[in-house]
C-alpha cells in the first residue's frame, strides 16, 4: 500500500509548528474556528493520542479588531461605543472600566445616584451573561432544555435594560461622570420583581440541572486547577474563585459604592469545572442581593456630573479595575494632555483564563476538553479585542 | 510606604502612587536586564500577574507589568525602558507562564523581542502580517516628561520639584472638570 504523503497537503502557516511527532498514531486536530463549543471564532490545535490530548494550543485573532489602535485615533468620548463591543455579554463592565479610568485621570466625581444606577445595570448585565453562559455550557454538554429556560429569564432582563439604555446587547450607557439618561420611573420595581422571579427559579435550576448525575459526571474532577496555577497564569473571576480563593475586585478594591453593600463572595475549593459552575450559579444570587440593595434606596439627584464637552485630562495615567462576569477587567489610560488618549491598554480576563487551557487540557479526553473550555466562560471578541 | 522586598528587585527608582487617583499604589522602575529578578521577588511575595503593557515613547518602548496581590487594593507596576533600535528584554514566562501570551501581544503591536520566549510569533495578528501597528511616528511620540505627572518625575529623578510648570491648557481642563462637577 502506498504511504500517504503529508507533504502534499496545503501548508497552513499556523499549523507548521504543530508537526506530528515521530509516532504515527498521533493525530493533529484543528478544533474550530467554526466549532460550536468554542462559542465564536476560536481555533484550537490539538495533538491527540487516540482520544487523549497530548498538547493543545489555542490560535487567536480571528476576530481581532485592534481596539487599542482605535483608542489612539479617537477622542475620549468617541472611543466609548467600542467598549460595548469588546465583551458583548458584559458590556456594562467594560463601559465602567474605561469610564472609570478616564474619570480618575480627569478628576471627575460621579454623583451618588449615578453610582447606584451603574451598580444596578452592571449586576443585571452580569446575570444576563451568567444565564447565557449557563444555557450555552449545558448545550455543549448535550442538554438542550436549559438554554430555553435561561433565555426565558434573560428576556425579562434585556427588556429592563432596553428601557434604560435603548439597546439590548452592546450597551454604551456610561458616560464620563455618570450614565447617559436617568432610569425610567418603573426601573426599581421592575428590578425587584425580576430578582424575586429569578430567586424562585433557582431551586428549579438546581433540581433540573445542577443535581443531575450526568452533569456531575461531565464536570466533577475535570480540569482541576489550584490557586497557585491560577495566580501564575493571571486567571481571575469565577475561575480563581472555583479554586478556593475568594478573590473579587468588588471586595478587594471596592470601586464606586460597592463598599456600602453587603454581599457574599462565593468560592469553592475543588478547582474543577463543577466548582466553576457552582461559583457562577451562586453569583446569580449575589447579584440579586446587590441589585436589591442598589435600587431599593436609589438616591435622588442628578444621574451624571457635567463633564466638559471636549475632555482633555491632564497628563498622567490611571488604571481602573472592575469585576466583570469573566474576571478582572483592567483599563490603563495614559494622557499627554491632549483630546485623544496617548495609549489605552485593555486587560481582558478571558485572555488570561484561556491561556490556562493548554495546561488543563493536557492528558484529558477530547470530550472533557469541551467541558473545560465551557467552564472557562470564553467570549472570543474580548480575548481577541 | 515602600515595602522592604522592593530593594531586592534591584530598582532604578520607585515611586509611591495614589490608588484613589491612579489605581496603582507603587511603581518600580528596573533595568530591562533585571525584570526576571524583579518577577522572582514578586512571585515569592504572592503577586498575580495581571497584564503586560507596552507604550511607545520618545525615550524608547516602556514595558509596564501590572501585578497585584490576591486581596486588597495593592496594584504594583514594574516598568522597564528599552531603546527603539534594540527592542529586546528577557522573557518572564519562565516565572509567570501567563506572561507568554501578553508578551506575544507586545511583540504583535510593537515588535518587542522577548529573549528566551518559547513561542514568539504573531498571536492576534495574522501570521503573514507585516509590521507592528502600534508603533508611533517619530513626530507623534511623547517623552516620559510629557506623559507623567510631576510627582512621579521627581520621585524618579527626572525632574526638579519646581523645574516644570503645568501647561495652561492642562490646568484649564482640570478646572472645568472640577467646577462643573459641583
Amino acid at each position: 500500500m502506498q504511504a500517504f504523503d503529508t507533504a502534499q497537503l496545503p501548508r497552513d502557516p499556523s499549523s507548521v509548528r504543530f508537526e506530528p511527532g515521530p509516532t504515527e498514531d498521533k493525530l493533529i486536530l484543528s478544533m474550530g474556528p467554526q466549532h460550536p463549543s468554542t462559542h465564536g471564532v476560536l481555533r484550537i490545535l490539538l495533538e491527540l493520542d487516540g482520544e487523549y490530548i497530548v498538547r493543545a494550543e489555542p490560535v487567536l485573532g480571528y476576530i481581532h479588531r485592534m481596539h487599542e489602535w482605535m483608542a489612539e485615533q479617537k477622542t475620549y468620548f468617541q472611543f466609548m461605543p467600542n467598549m460595548g463591543r469588546v465583551d458583548y455579554l458584559h458590556a456594562m463592565a467594560w463601559n465602567w472600566a474605561y469610564a472609570g479610568a478616564v474619570e480618575r485621570l480627569a478628576g471627575i466625581e460621579v454623583p451618588e445616584r449615578g453610582e447606584h444606577i451603574r451598580v444596578a445595570v452592571t449586576e443585571l448585565n452580569r446575570i444576563s451573561s451568567h444565564l447565557l453562559w449557563w444555557g450555552a455550557y449545558l448545550l455543549d454538554l448535550g442538554a438542550f432544555t436549559p438554554i430555553m429556560y435561561a433565555f426565558d429569564d434573560r428576556e425579562i432582563l434585556l427588556d429592563i435594560l432596553q428601557a434604560v439604555t435603548g439597546s439590548r446587547l452592546t450597551y454604551s450607557y456610561f458616560t464620563f461622570g455618570g450614565v447617559y439618561n436617568d432610569v425610567p420611573e418603573d426601573f426599581a420595581p421592575r428590578c425587584l420583581a425580576f430578582t424575586k422571579h429569578l430567586r424562585s427559579r433557582l431551586p428549579m435550576y438546581r433540581d433540573l440541572v445542577t443535581d443531575n448525575v450526568i452533569l456531575r459526571g461531565r464536570c466533577e474532577g475535570i480540569g482541576e486547577m489550584d490557586v497557585d496555577l491560577a495566580r501564575r497564569y493571571g486567571a481571575t473571576g469565577p475561575v480563581i474563585r472555583g479554586s478556593g480563593a475568594p478573590v473579587d475586585t468588588r471586595r478587594a478594591e471596592p470601586y464606586s459604592v460597592y463598599g456600602k453593600f453587603d454581599f457574599r463572595i462565593p468560592a469553592y475549593s475543588q478547582g474543577d469545572a463543577m466548582a466553576r459552575y457552582m461559583v457562577r450559579m451562586d453569583e446569580l444570587e449575589t447579584s440579586c442581593d446587590i441589585i436589591d440593595q442598589a435600587v431599593s434606596n436609589l438616591p435622588d439627584g442628578p444621574c451624571s456630573a457635567k463633564a466638559p464637552k471636549t475632555l482633555k485630562p491632564p497628563k498622567g495615567e490611571a488604571c481602573y479595575a472592575v469585576e466583570g462576569a469573566r474576571g478582572k477587567i483592567l483599563v490603563h489610560v495614559r494622557s499627554d494632555g491632549g483630546p485623544k488618549p496617548y495609549r489605552v491598554k485593555l486587560r481582558a480576563p478571558g485572555f488570561s483564563n484561556l491561556s490556562v487551557f493548554c495546561e488543563l487540557a493536557r492528558g484529558t479526553l477530547l470530550a472533557d476538553a469541551v467541558s473545560i473550555l465551557g467552564s472557562l466562560d470564553l467570549v472570543i471578541p474580548e480575548i481577541d479585542r | 510606604m515602600i515595602p522592604a522586598f522592593v530593594a531586592k528587585m534591584g530598582p532604578v527608582c520607585s515611586a509611591p502612587m495614589d490608588h484613589a487617583k491612579t489605581g496603582m499604589t507603587l511603581s518600580v522602575t528596573v533595568e530591562a536586564a533585571k525584570v526576571v529578578q524583579a518577577m522572582e521577588v514578586l512571585d515569592a511575595e504572592g503577586y498575580l500577574l495581571e497584564d503586560v503593557m507596552a507604550s511607545d515613547l520618545q525615550d524608547g518602548f516602556e514595558i509596564t507589568y501590572h501585578l497585584s496581590l490576591l486581596d486588597g487594593a495593592n496594584r504594583l507596576v514594574v516598568r522597564a525602558m528599552i531603546p527603539h533600535d534594540a527592542p529586546s528584554l528577557p522573557t518572564i514566562s519562565g516565572i509567570y507562564p501567563g506572561a507568554d501570551w501578553h508578551e506575544r501581544e507586545c511583540f504583535d503591536f510593537y515588535g518587542i523581542r522577548f529573549e528566551g520566549h518559547p513561542n514568539l510569533h504573531y498571536l492576534l495578528l495574522p501570521e503573514d502580517f507585516e509590521g507592528h501597528p502600534l508603533i508611533k511616528a517619530d513626530k507623534a511620540r511623547k517623552s516620559l516628561a510629557d506623559l507623567m505627572p510631576l510627582g512621579y518625575l521627581v520621585d524618579c529623578g527626572l525632574a526638579e520639584p519646581e523645574a516644570e510648570k503645568p501647561k495652561p491648557a492642562a490646568v484649564k481642563a482640570v478646572k472645568t472638570a472640577k467646577t462643573e462637577d459641583a
